[in-house]
């Protein structure tokens, strides 16, 4: 009888199934060894940090500011290393572009739909020059701006809880199903912490401007972008209701840009801007992508009111000097 | 820092005597670290006892009855071993091969190996002495231990790039 029951539990113990968590580390095991070979070591002279194969052809998308005034950028990709050129880069999103003549590359898939926060971040790339280490976080938020090296850099996604490290910057990360959400762009240390403290937040910046900027620079050799040369607040209902706006509509323009498009228009800082090529201005982040997305000079109604009053004019939307 | 390092900072922080960056690294860990926070506290419990203490003269005879006691409690009295004559000579004996042993060691540490060109030549003729040069004595550089030294730094073999963030601005404006 002892046996009979030292048998059935025996079985039992054999049949039983995995658990959850046994479940997602195999899982999360399995979407690092897909998106791994899609991550390359970049050398910039001295510096070293992290790219992302985006092409079979060779392309590689990594951080901007790391390749400034490189003479010599060389990118591995396995156990192989490739003298790179620098195609062009992004001052807006700090998305460059390099090119190796490298076959067979396994290039990132990109997430086709936009990042939500709560999303998970599995961040691949070369901290303190270890090849392709793994660290998983969230994303904390989107739309963050930021200020690095002397930039704005707007629509980030902020990442909590992944270790970023030097040599991270421009590493992949990617969601639960192994999709490019973002490229790591920089990270936060709070100034009580210290120079050598450790990161606490990561920013990345979203595929979809990812995809937008080494696209563009691919098609075009450098990077084609169109500018309003104005920068915009939305509107509070408050403010919408004294100047009796419908509900949603409606910028402050909170600065213009000396001989932008918009200055040349007349626009000023405090005018409300109602409307831009004939639609109402509503989504702010679908207005910035229908001026980023004009590849070349476009002429567009736009009317505002100054003083409550209703103004008409036009801009002549330019390509991006990327001062 | 690990538990270790931060215990030999806990003693200086209860006392006031850390440096910024000392007293940030104690404050962090031991807000997670139970263990080092008992060690934190048991310090500063050290320190609050001192301070009650007076100063002043005490009784006479004070000293005296303490040590008495202390010395009872930590050296108990021991038999003195009687020595006798021959234990006399057995020890001057030791004395005498541990000099020579020294002087052995010595003379075989200064005598250096030869060239295989002169070890040819002592095998071949005669040998001839020649005084060795005199060779400016280098004396290993001793290690001072700090003790307020940290682990010692990462050694990295490049420079591995992330930028910081110089500040995330608090307004709302976006460019276009």
């Amino acid at each position: 009888m002892p046996i009979a029951s030292l048998a059935a539990l025996t079985l039992t113990l054999a049949v039983q199934e995995p658990s959850t968590l046994e479940k997602l580390e195999k899982e999360i095991s399995a979407v690092v060894e897909r998106i791994r070979p899609s991550v390359v070591r970049v050398n910039a002279d001295e510096l070293t940090f992290s790219g992302v194969v985006y092409s079979p052809e060779g392309h590689i998308i990594t951080d901007a500011s790391g390749l400034d005034q490189a003479a010599e950028i060389r990118v591995t990709v396995g156990d192989r290393t490739y003298s790179a050129e620098r195609v062009a880069s992004d001052k807006c999103t700090g998305v460059a572009v390099l090119k190796i003549s490298a076959k067979g590359l396994t290039p990132a898939l990109l997430c086709p739909d936009a990042c939500k926060p709560g999303t998970t971040a599995l961040v691949v790339g070369n901290p303190l020059g270890l090849p392709t280490s793994f660290s998983a976080g969230t994303i904390g938020g989107i739309g963050r701006s930021i200020r690095v090296r002397g930039r704005k850099y707007e629509n980030m996604l902020q990442m909590s809880g992944a270790a970023v490290h030097p040599g991270d910057c421009g590493a992949l990360v990617a969601d639960a199903s192994g999709h490019l959400v973002g490229l790591v762009h920089s990270a936060a240390v709070p100034e009580s912490a210290g120079e050598k403290a450790a990161p606490v937040l990561a920013f990345a910046v979203p595929a979809a401007w990812v995809k937008f900027s080494a696209d563009r620079i691919i098609e075009h050799g450098h990077m084609v972008r169109g500018w309003l040369g104005a920068s915009l607040l939305p509107l509070s209902d408050a403010a919408r209701a004294q100047l009796g706006l419908e509900a949603g509509v409606g910028a402050e323009v909170a600065r213009v840009d000396r001989d932008s498009p918009a200055a040349k228009a007349g626009l000023a800082t405090r005018d409300i801007l109602l409307s831009l090529g004939g639609e109402l201005v509503k989504d702010l982040e679908a207005l910035q992508w229908k001026i980023a997305r004009i590849d070349t000079p476009t002429p567009m109604k736009l009317s505002f009111l100054r003083n409550r009053e209703r103004c008409d004019a036009e801009a002549r939307i330019e390509i991006d000097p990327q001062k | 820092m690990g538990c270790d390092e931060i215990r030999d900072l806990l003693a200086l922080y209860a006392g006031g005597e850390s440096y910024d960056s000392e007293r940030i690294a104690v404050e962090a860990h031991v807000a997670v670290c139970a263990a080092c926070a008992r060690e934190l506290d048991q310090y500063r419990e050290a320190r609050a006892n001192l301070a009650v203490l007076r100063e002043g003269l005490a009784p006479a005879g004070t000293f005296k009855s303490i040590w008495s006691s202390v010395r009872a409690d930590r050296f108990p009295a021991k038999p003195v071993p009687t020595t006798s004559g021959v234990d006399h000579v057995l020890r001057y004996a030791a004395v005498a091969v541990v000099g020579l042993a020294i002087g052995v060691v010595v003379h075989f540490s200064q005598s250096r190996p030869l060239s295989p060109e002169q070890s040819k030549a002592s095998t071949a003729a005669a040998p001839v002495t020649i005084p060795a040069p005199v060779q400016p004595a280098t004396l290993p550089r001793m290690i001072v231990p700090n003790r307020r030294a940290s682990a010692p730094a990462l050694e990295l073999d490049g420079t591995y790039y992330l930028p910081r963030v110089e500040s995330i601005p608090v307004g709302r404006d976006k460019d276009y």
